[in-house]
């Protein structure tokens, strides 16, 4: 999933939609859900909706973001920002 | 043009050939179902309409055979045609002996090549005193009969085969998971040559590839670069498409059985097209799945070997 193959569209994989996310959180202090996806969904096509989910548990496993289940919506953790 | 003879059935073969006679010979044309018909796929009396040609036509009992291969690279020069042929001498001497043959056609959808088309037409005179015999190869079929009564082509439903199609997600994903039913499961200690070929970014120019792996020059004009790269796109996009990465993992399965398999029966070939038709064989004589979507298969084998996932690199 994360390392690419062959057929990898390096656009929609794991590692590119999960930089792109780190982008975002760098220019917003806090982003919701469905706001994160349609910021990914404009920049990369609908074809990166499949890979969102995985990129921010990759992200979360990595200990770069956090969630607030409060208001649906992610920041970056401290040593991050 | 080419209308991809070899993708109809041996039945289907027939009707068409006598459905071309109509044309030639004249609506007398009868055709024999399917069973033992001595050496007959169809007969005619009469004088023909317009062959060979209309100022002397031939006349008499006319019989029409055809032989059909779902080889596309087949020729009258191979051997199995040859054995073809001594056969159909045997059936056409009965029929000389009780006088029901005049004049005699034989057509396939093998290549006729002319030096060796011409010896099997003297053996056949020669050996059964019928003078007025033809092979005919699916040059003259495509080019001087198909092209020139489209209604044929398109009775017989020929263009689907011919012009480029619109070959769907829906209709790869069903040749993956197809190629993944016929092989067997895969055995764990390959495993790994799978995580090989999956992480194998290497690719060499194809005239190497081809000299490498003894593939015909014109096999690789004529059926993968002529017919097959068209689609090539398609499938890479269908693979890299993240909603498609179960199927993809089903794919590096199966490229990782057909490496295998290409490995160890080699040896057992001359020209790599043999090794295309060999898994052809293989897979699609099991399926009936495939009845639709055959000329998609040598598609994607064709795809696995242009981008080196089989074959030696």
């Amino acid at each position: 999933m994360i390392r690419p193959d062959r057929h990898t569209n390096p656009d929609f994989s794991v590692i590119n939609i999960s930089a792109l996310i780190l982008k975002q959180l760098n220019a917003f202090y806090a982003i919701s859900y469905d706001s994160l996806l349609k910021k990914v969904i404009d920049a990369l096509g609908e074809e990166s909706k499949e890979n969102y989910p995985y990129a921010l548990n990759f992200l979360f496993l990595l200990g770069k973001l956090n969630y607030q289940q409060e208001t649906d919506s992610f920041t970056l953790t401290h040593e991050n920002k | 043009m080419d209308y991809r003879l070899e993708l109809l059935d041996n039945s289907t073969f027939e009707d068409l050939v006598n459905t071309i006679c109509q044309k030639i010979l004249g609506t007398g044309v009868i055709s024999f179902s399917p069973g033992k018909d001595g050496g007959r796929d169809g007969k005619f009396l009469g004088t023909a309409q317009n062959f060979p040609d209309n100022i002397k036509p031939w006349s008499g009992k006319f019989i029409i055979q055809a032989k059909h291969t779902n080889n596309p690279i087949a020729s009258c020069s191979d051997s199995d045609f040859e054995r073809i042929v001594k056969d159909e001498i045997i059936k056409i001497k009965k029929l000389k002996n009780t006088g029901d043959i005049d004049c005699y056609l034989l057509f396939t959808n093998r290549k006729y090549t002319g030096v060796k088309g011409e010896e099997l037409l003297k053996e056949i005179a020669t050996e059964t005193g019928v003078k007025d015999a033809i092979i005919i190869g699916k040059e003259t079929i495509n080019d001087r009969y198909l092209n020139l009564h489209k209604e044929i082509v398109r009775q017989y439903r020929l263009d689907l085969h011919h012009i480029p199609f619109d070959f769907s997600d829906e209709e790869i994903k069903d040749i993956i998971l197809i190629f993944n039913q016929q092989l067997k499961s895969i055995e764990n200690d390959i495993k790994d040559e799978v995580d090989r070929i999956k992480h194998d970014f290497s690719f060499i120019d194809k005239k190497d590839k081809n000299k490498k792996n003894r593939l015909g020059e014109e096999y690789f004009q004529n059926e993968i670069a002529a017919k097959s790269l068209m689609d090539f796109e398609k499938i890479e996009r269908f693979l890299a498409l993240p909603q498609n990465e179960e199927l993809k993992e089903y794919y590096f399965d199966v490229v990782s059985e057909l490496s295998n398999l290409i490995t160890i029966k080699r040896d057992n070939f001359d020209a790599f097209e043999e090794i295309f038709l060999f898994i052809y064989k293989m897979v699609c004589d099991g399926s009936n799945e495939l009845k639709g979507t055959k000329r998609h298969f040598w598609t994607f084998l064709h795809y696995m070997y242009y981008n080196c996932e089989i074959g030696i690199k």
